[in-house]
């Protein structure tokens, strides 16, 4: 690689952010003018956490931490996948979820477990076939709704009385990779699957147990793209929520009245928080969670983020027993090698991949 | 066999040592203590441990501090009740004796102990049997151990106030030592003055 071309390039680069940057710093102080001058102008799409249509207005609500409850419990699952190598004899899948709980306060003590499930020929989800395997878009749903139901599973079953919040990674719904399924009957399938998750989310809220996502230094566009004014359409939420809000605030809480698509799923709402890093985005489902509960568990999503050093402890811990180590993958490799050598099956890999592990000169 | 608690198991073991890891964070004998690590064929080999480590259960992760803002230790262990379960503690077990035929045995074992064998507390009888043996010193002296003087003053310490025993015992032990350190008074005056005896030898 011709690194003084690479290096031309990311510094040209680097030089337009800059300019980006420069040019947002300046406008920034304009856009809380615009705000504040237009309190009544309409997010068009947007309602506030009343429920009424949403102004710019409601962007000044600004609510700080309260204290936190001295008995709680936190749960986090995440997944990790073996995607299938057309480079093997034996094309399979592979999707691991991990999964923690902390209970904090008279009787600390935390959980871990894990679930690993292959594909193909998965009896709880025959729907997974060989075709499906090389869908990246679907696997990648597939494995975000069973990191949800494991979950909930796990929360279901606890026995604490502590008020209790589960964290996703990311959006609560998979919304990018559900769009770019094309294996309708496969979306359809996950589709009916996330209406029954989120049935059992609407539950657990029920019984002071929720369910929210935490999306770090969100690129999203719900309310800047609403915004009005030349300056609205410069800025993500993150930079218009990160000059609105101080540290250890949370905005209001809004609900985007979807368009798009995947309309036939319940409804998301979102705040917007900042902490003492960076400014993230909290989904949960709609009316599951309302202001006074938001207060306390605010306060939880701070908790975590600060033990965990500006990401949720949670979500550090379950990432880690999810994931599926190098070590893992080749031990993978190894042990396929032995069961085709002990049915007498010649196991040889493409030479293309043979060439690329020897690197002869 | 009279076996103590089961405390952990051997995860690495060669002719003269293993390292072990407790079941539980910091459920490990102090060091001096002698272990007896079991399978289920030997009779029991046995060790003094002269090591003890506590790191992460994965080698890529490294601890980062939890505060400030914590006025004690066990407020960090109660607000991270993790970490339990991402930190281990290993400890290095110098191997000194075995039995065989129900025959103590000051020397390595013939073989090692298998991994994953168990290592048990060592009873009162045991304990008497093996510090009766006059090469029992004389063999920890010449191994090749981590900590070696250190190792001794606690291994002999813990006996003479595990066994409350007199002046007499304590000076059988000079004598030991003597004999396997010769001309090393210096050092063997420091082991014997930093023997740190609970109640006064009668």
């Amino acid at each position: 690689m011709k690194i003084e071309k690479t290096v031309k390039y990311i510094s040209g680069l680097a030089r337009q952010l800059q300019q980006e940057i420069s040019m947002k710093n300046n406008i920034a102080g304009s856009l809380k003018s615009d705000i504040n001058a237009n309190p009544k102008s309409i997010l068009e799409n947007i309602r506030n956490g009343n429920d009424k249509q949403a102004t710019y207005a409601d962007l000044n609500t600004a609510i700080p931490v309260t204290a936190i409850e001295k008995n709680i419990s936190v749960f986090g699952a995440d997944g990790s996948s073996i995607e299938a190598d057309r480079e093997l004899p034996l094309e399979f899948s592979a999707i691991n979820i991990g999964y923690i709980n902390i209970n904090y306060g008279d009787d600390p003590n935390a959980n871990f477990d894990e679930s690993l499930t292959f594909y193909p020929d998965n009896k709880d989800i025959p729907e997974v076939d060989r075709k499906l395997l090389s869908d990246i878009n679907a696997m990648s749903a597939l494995r975000h709704v069973l990191e949800i139901e494991y979950l909930i599973g796990k929360m279901e079953e606890s026995k604490s009385n502590n008020i209790k919040l589960g964290f996703v990674d990311g959006n609560l719904y998979p919304n990018f990779a559900l769009a770019h399924i094309t294996n309708i009957t496969f979306k359809q399938f996950l589709y009916k699957r996330l209406d029954e998750v989120a049935e059992k989310i609407i539950n657990l809220s029920q019984q002071n147990a929720y369910i929210i996502s935490y999306n770090s230094s969100p690129n999203s566009i719900h309310i800047s793209s609403k915004m009005k004014g030349k300056f609205a359409e410069e800025f993500s939420d993150s930079e218009l929520f990160d000059n609105l809000l101080n540290i250890n605030e949370r905005s209001d809480i809004f609900t985007e009245i979807s368009e798009e698509e995947n309309n036939n799923l319940k409804p998301i709402s979102f705040v917007f928080t900042k902490n003492y890093k960076e400014l993230s985005k909290i989904e949960f489902l709609k009316d599951t969670i309302n202001s006074d509960s938001m207060d306390k568990i605010h306060g939880i999503i701070l908790s975590q983020v600060e033990k965990g050093r500006g990401y949720p402890k949670i979500l550090i811990e379950s990432h880690e027993h999810a994931v599926i180590s190098q070590s893992d993958r080749a031990a993978i490799n190894t042990l396929i090698e032995r069961e085709l050598n002990l049915l007498n099956i010649n196991y040889k890999t493409s030479q293309k991949q043979q060439s690329k592990q020897t690197r002869n000169i | 066999m009279d076996n103590g608690k089961i405390i952990g198991e051997i995860i690495e073991v060669s002719s003269r040592y293993c390292i072990a890891q407790s079941y539980e964070l910091y459920g490990c004998p102090p060091i001096g203590d002698i272990v007896k690590c079991t399978d289920d064929k030997n009779e029991g080999i046995f060790g003094v441990v002269t090591n003890i480590s506590t790191t992460s259960i994965d080698p890529g992760r490294r601890p980062n501090p939890k505060g400030p803002g914590f006025e004690n230790v066990t407020d960090i262990y109660k607000e991270n009740p993790e970490i339990r379960h991402l930190m281990k503690t290993e400890f290095n077990i110098t191997f000194m004796g075995f039995k065989n035929f129900n025959k103590f045995s000051i020397s390595i074992p013939p073989t090692p102990p298998k991994i994953f064998s168990f290592i048990h507390a060592v009873g009162e009888d045991e304990l008497t049997i093996l510090f009766s043996d006059s090469n029992l010193i004389k063999f920890i002296v010449n191994s090749n151990m981590d900590l070696k003087d250190d190792v001794i003053t606690l291994t002999i310490n813990k006996y003479l106030n595990y066994k409350k025993s007199n002046k007499d015992e304590l000076i059988r032990f000079t004598n030991l030592l003597a004999q396997a350190l010769p001309d090393q008074i210096q050092r063997i005056t420091n082991i014997i003055n930093n023997l740190q005896i609970e109640e006064d030898l009668n």
